[in-house]
């Protein structure tokens, strides 16, 4: 049995494990970074498709990776770039009648009167709201600390002296599903349902179940902490092997295919990890970044904490309802109606508010859908091929019998793209129970934890904890499943680092 | 039953198989529609037709939902045969958990407050479970039946508190309290009398140690302690009709007497035992925050080992291991009259506490009493006692003192005869 010591290892290669290497690496820590895979990334990666071709494993937006954090890493320096502007969002219709949701002058030409002043009040709403919101995400979470109640004090005093919002719209809007408030807005049945894309894609609620309006909200302002809806040039791959550069660069140690099996503990505090093949590297610090529930149970296992905070932890919920679609195509996609820059936007196909209600019922109960929203983007890999990544929102937790999903998306595009099933050289759906599997995400749930209003912030991942666990001293947690979640931002890996240099300080 | 098999059965033994003495069998007939499901339930211990035949008075009261004598025959002199001779009674509705399993130990060592892994093999020590911000849950006798067998008995149930701590643990926890019958045998002439009904190895038996015995071929595990002179015998619940005659039997020259709830309860009193639901309330149940009380608060600071790993309550007991107990519990008498529990101290006119659990003890000639104390005024001089039990009447106060050991000094002396 081989010993190594270090000042900190890292469990974990997604890009959450990368960033909260590096920051350690940068403050001159000695840093181990042990993936159980043969690549890193973790859901951010990219996957062979078919050979030669690459596409989003998991991920494919950047949505809320803040540019200190590009700035901190020098993550330029290592070929992270991205387009000007984030990318447009388009909501398709199958007579070619799109809604161009980032586009104000092609909106005010699809819309009614009424139904254009109500966009502008929605958005202005949710813009300012975002707004009050963001400082909460941009930092470590507070409990009920004295910071909390400034940021409360704060949050009345504007809300009192504001004429865009109030507290009593804000108490009402908290609890409200989006369904309900797009309802009361708008008129348009198409508008409503691409509104509501946002609010429901990778949550587990159906656009009816209260809290969703709050999750739009928090996407929106989750999206301001970064650059927005993005997708790195040269592919999402780009933001790993920036981030895994980088932290090369630092110093970490970067050991792929090393399966951690242990967190081993001498008297409630961290000594090392053990690996699947019996070697122990020893540190006085370990980052996880794996779901919270898999580092506790099966990691760390549950003596270590007493039972009613073992209790809480376990009470964590993470169930995804999203499947993954990818597929490899040998020529352009033609959609009708959209022009050849609209094949770089963020595609949305939407069946109305109704019938996503019933997708999420049927897809909870196990059963395939008959309509599904899906959020597609389109990138070229050169020499005339092209991926179609996409994100089916309400899919079984398997594949049925009877249904075939990808034969069922391909017949649907066909609608919007004709001959695009034609093009199609191979594809990969991944269910979540397979995306369970793959990417070691409890439930399928992309989050580790699913993003709902009891499970943000100071709940996340469960009331009690956040990134540092004070009853395993120097255990820390660094996934998606700490504040502030999901969205590629990097933060729940930086405020991991963050917590380690804090304890390191008081020392 | 005719008159002529009446006659063939001896009167002081039970037939288990006779017609009188079982339960009525309506009991246990589907309930009729519209009957409530309860009405004709009736929970009763493996013993009770034992205990229910020496009952002269119909005195009853409720423990854990059973049925229990509270007085069999009379309080003075079932009081005076455990102080003098021998009282036999029935603890068959303790709580009673089989803890076993390869992680048997660490789940315990996770769940008390002490470091159990030490305890030997046929050992029983006091324990005490906390929860996570260091309140007393419970508090029982475990005994260690095997390598990676435990038995937990406490006052009250906790299956639930106990299942909820299994996860994680590759151990089995399972309520034994219905199939496992209880005897406890108590007072000064209670070690003659087990080795005279065939209990071999009684006479070698130290305090807090158990062993098995198998008087008249039935297994019994017995354990003495942790009240002083007292021995516990756990048999199955088959058997423990057949024990308790064979006990009345060959106890006879040793002036055994079954005893009821209250006299055995004086006896916990006299040896200062604080009890769960008198003198504590368990942390889930206590009515207020104030009702909440730690390990040192109920002076089981003894009970506490903050290294031993991981346990529930470790990381608020820590905190407040340092600082002195906001409560200490004092073991009391006084003279006096009338039922004084709940009776306020005092010292000078300044709120000291109040007393959780009093009797009057016919052996001290005064009244003897558990009470809750600030700890600042626990080693007043002046701590005085309400002379009246209502406020709004109160015509004085009577002084206290601390409660001697007498009934341990009293059985060493007559165990030394």
């Amino acid at each position: 049995m081989s010993v190594k010591s270090y000042d900190a290892i890292i469990i974990g290669g997604g890009h959450n494990g990368l960033v909260a290497a590096a920051y350690l690496a940068k403050a001159d820590l000695r840093v181990l970074l042990l993936e159980s895979a043969s690549h890193l990334g973790g859901a951010a990666a990219e996957a062979e498709i078919a050979p030669g071709i690459y596409a989003p494993a998991l991920a494919h937006l950047v949505e809320a990776m803040p540019r200190s954090i590009e700035r901190d890493l020098k993550l330029a320096k290592y070929g992270l770039q991205y387009p000007k502007l984030p990318l447009a969002t388009i909501a398709l219709e199958q007579e070619g009648r799109h809604l161009h949701l980032s586009n104000p002058e092609k909106m005010a030409a699809s819309l009614g009167e009424a139904d254009k002043a109500a966009l502008k009040e929605f958005q202005r709403e949710i813009t300012f709201y975002a707004k009050l919101l963001l400082p909460l995400l941009a930092q470590p979470a507070l409990s009920a600390g004295a910071d909390m109640r400034a940021y409360l004090h704060r949050l009345v005093l504007r809300l009192f002296a504001s004429r865009r919002g109030s507290l009593a719209q804000l108490l009402h809007l908290m609890p409200i599903s989006i369904g309900d408030r797009l309802d009361a807005a708008f008129e348009n049945p198409h508008l409503k349902a691409a509104l509501a894309a946002d609010a429901l894609l990778g949550s587990d609620q159906g656009p009816y179940e209260p809290g969703t309006w709050f999750h739009l909200l928090y996407r929106e302002a989750l999206r301001r902490l970064g650059r927005g809806q993005s997708v790195p040039i040269g592919g999402i791959g780009m933001l790993t092997s920036a981030l895994a550069s980088a932290a090369a660069a630092l110093g970490v140690d970067i050991q792929l295919g090393t399966r951690v099996i242990r967190i081993i503990t001498r008297s409630e505090s961290v000594t090392g990890v053990e690996t699947e093949t019996g070697a122990v590297y020893s540190a006085p610090v370990v980052i996880s970044s794996l779901d919270p529930i898999l580092t506790f149970e099966t990691l760390l296992g549950r003596a270590a904490l007493e039972t009613q905070p073992a209790r809480r932890i376990e009470k964590n919920l993470s169930r995804g309802l999203s499947a993954k679609i990818n597929l490899a195509l040998d020529a352009r996609p033609h959609f009708r109606g959209l022009d050849e820059q609209d094949l770089n936007a963020r595609l949305l196909v939407v069946p109305s508010l109704g019938e996503l209600d019933r997708a999420y019922v049927q897809a909870k109960r196990g059963e395939e859908p008959l309509d599904a929203l899906y959020e597609i983007v389109v990138s070229e890999t050169g020499a005339g091929s092209y991926i179609l990544s996409a994100i089916k929102h309400y899919a079984p937790w398997e594949n049925g019998e009877t249904v075939n999903p990808l034969e069922a998306l391909l017949h649907m595009l066909d609608l919007y793209a004709p001959g695009i099933e034609r093009s199609v050289v191979s594809g990969e759906y991944l269910a979540p129970h397979a995306i369970e599997k793959r990417f070691s995400l409890r439930g399928g749930g992309w989050y580790q934890g699913n993003m709902r209003v009891d499970q943000l912030m100071a709940f996340r991942p469960s009331p009690g904890f956040s990134q540092d666990v004070p009853a395993v001293s120097g255990l820390y947690l660094g996934g998606v499943g700490c504040h502030p979640g999901g969205g590629l931002s990097g933060l729940p890996g930086k405020f991991a680092a963050a917590a380690v240099m804090a304890r390191r300080k008081r020392k | 039953m005719t008159g002529a098999d009446e006659d063939k059965m001896p009167p002081s033994k039970i037939d288990f198989a006779d017609e009188a003495v079982r339960p009525d069998p309506v009991l246990f007939d589907e309930t009729q529609a519209g009957e409530p499901v309860f009405a004709r339930h009736v929970l009763t211990s493996p013993l009770h037709i034992s205990v229910a035949r020496a009952s002269r008075t119909n005195l009853w009261e409720e423990w854990n939902g059973v049925t229990t004598p509270q007085i069999l025959s009379a309080f003075e002199d079932e009081y005076r045969a455990l102080h003098t001779h021998a009282g036999l009674s029935d603890v068959s509705p303790l709580a009673k958990y089989r803890i076993s399993g390869r992680d048997a130990g660490a789940y315990l060592a996770h769940l008390l407050t002490d470091d159990v892994t030490m305890l030997a093999v046929h050992r029983h020590m006091q324990v005490v479970f906390c929860e996570e911000q260091g309140f007393v849950v419970g508090d029982g006798t475990l005994f260690r039946l095997d390598e990676v067998e435990y038995r937990l008995v406490a006052q009250r149930p906790h299956l639930s508190w106990l299942l909820d701590s299994a996860p994680g643990f590759r151990v089995k926890v399972e309520d034994v309290s219905a199939s496992l019958a209880a005897i406890r045998l108590a007072g000064p002439l209670a070690r003659p009398l087990l080795a005279a009904a065939g209990f071999g190895g009684i006479e070698e038996l130290k305090e807090n140690a158990c062993v098995w015995c198998r008087p008249g071929g039935m297994p019994v595990y017995v354990t003495r302690g942790p009240l002083p002179a007292a021995y516990d015998l756990w048999i199955d619940r088959e058997d423990a009709g057949v024990l308790w005659s064979r006990l009345m039997q060959k106890g006879e020259p040793y002036g055994v007497t079954p005893v009821g709830r209250q006299a055995c309860d004086l006896l916990r009193l006299e040896a200062g035992l604080p009890l769960e639901g008198h003198d504590y309330a368990g942390a889930f149940y206590a009515p207020g925050k104030e009702e909440r009380l730690t390990p040192y608060d109920l002076g089981w600071g003894d009970r506490v080992d903050l290294v031993h790993g991981v346990f529930n309550g470790r990381a608020a007991l820590r905190r407040i291991a340092g600082t002195p107990a906001r409560w200490t519990l004092l073991h009391l008498e006084f003279e006096g009259s009338r039922d004084a529990v709940y009776r306020r101290l005092t010292t000078e006119k300044a709120f000291a506490g109040w007393i959780t659990s009093a009797a009057y003890s016919p052996l001290r000639g005064r009244h003897v009493a558990l009470a809750r104390v600030l700890t600042a005024h626990a080693s007043s001089p002046h701590l005085q006692v309400a002379a009246e039990p209502r406020s709004g009447f109160e015509t004085g106060f009577l002084p206290v003192r601390k409660a001697t050991d007498l009934l341990r000094s009293s059985v060493q002396a007559s165990e030394s005869r």
